[in-house]
């Protein structure tokens, strides 16, 4: 099935294209979201969201770049804003614990290493990442993730964020800069700590 | 800048082996000797091959079927509420003709007062048609006031 064929049934909200639309896309866009949220369930939410958004907003696809590309577009959209409300939620929750003098439940300390010949578990291995990733700003993050998770071509980046080539570049590249310096700073502490 | 900054700045194509095979070579001989920086290697290289696992993640068993059966129960809340259209460009050409047909019964009710003043100040004039040609003091306007009613 062409975009184009896809695009005019889930226009007209035909059930078989919009199964094919579901069929095709949802492994995409749940492991796009879940590079995000790190975490299978809200992943699995946002996709939901963003199949809902692609059958209400297909009228208004320009056509300007590939279905996927646009799909991409609408998943990290939708990504970037559940990130920026669970950071609220977890500062209301910090609020609270600190007024109300709860458990500070999402205290994300990190385990020191246990056993084995990898100084870390898989746990604390995911847990380090993901709080790296987590730390960079959000433009940089979309980059990386776009490009070390998806391994998408620099040309979709471009098209789904907006951006020239060169400001793409400078992101991806600013994007590992800061990676490495945190996870450096990390390895580092435990090194010096044992 | 010395090896161990080189390997610092450059860990990601050094670990992907993206980097000059001299280069390479000359910071594969350092991390045989820095202890330190063989340490650095050795936790990023456990990060790329997390990275690499994380890659190929796969969705939780029957999330189509989930993810479809949402998107059907939405399409069918969709025909039964306001559709988008309805939000977007009824509701706002509903509200403007209200104030409109506000306006219009306003204008209305105004011109009618209005046309009930015009009547009074027309008997007015009478009046003082009246007065004048009957020489009649202004004490007595009342009556013919009344007379003219």
């Amino acid at each position: 099935m062409t975009d184009h064929e896809l695009i005019t049934g889930l226009l007209n909200h035909d059930k078989p294209v919009v199964q094919f639309m579901v069929n095709k896309f949802h492994k995409q866009v749940i492991t796009t979201a879940f590079h995000f949220v790190h975490d299978m369930d809200d992943a699995e939410d946002i996709a939901q969201d963003v199949c809902v958004e692609i059958l209400e907003s297909v009228a208004g696809f320009k056509k300007t770049s590939s279905l996927s590309t646009w799909i991409y577009r609408v998943t990290v959209n939708k990504s970037l804003n559940f990130v920026r409300k669970n950071k609220r939620k977890q500062l209301v929750g910090q609020f609270e614990a600190f007024f109300f003098k709860k458990d500070g439940a999402d205290n994300q300390t990190i385990a020191e290493p246990t056993s084995g010949n990898s100084p870390f578990e898989d746990t604390e291995r995911k847990q380090i990442l993901d709080k790296a990733i987590n730390s960079l700003p959000e433009n940089q993050k979309t980059a990386f993730i776009l490009s070390k998770y998806e391994e998408l071509s620099y040309k979709e980046i471009t098209e789904i964020m907006n951006l020239s080539l060169a400001s793409v570049e400078s992101l991806l590249q600013r994007a590992k800069q800061n990676l490495q310096k945190k996870l450096i700073v990390h390895f580092s502490e435990y090194s010096n700590k044992r | 800048m010395n090896h161990c900054e080189t390997l610092h700045n450059n860990l990601f194509d050094y670990v992907d082996k993206k980097m000059p095979p001299s280069l390479m070579l000359q910071l594969d001989k350092h991390v045989s000797e820095c202890a330190e920086c063989k340490r650095i290697v050795a936790g990023f290289r456990d990060m790329s091959v997390l990275m690499e696992e994380q890659k190929h993640i796969e969705p939780l068993p029957f999330a189509e079927t989930r993810i479809l059966q949402a998107v059907e129960t939405r399409m069918e809340k969709g025909k039964t509420t306001y559709s988008p259209v309805f939000v977007r460009v009824l509701k706002p050409a509903v509200i403007s003709f209200g104030v409109a047909a506000s306006l219009a019964v306003g204008f209305f009710i105004g011109s009618d007062f209005a046309g009930t003043q015009s009547a009074y100040s027309q008997n007015e004039e009478i009046i003082e048609a009246v007065r004048s040609d009957l020489n009649v003091p202004e004490f007595m306007t009342d009556d013919l006031f009344y007379f003219t009613e």
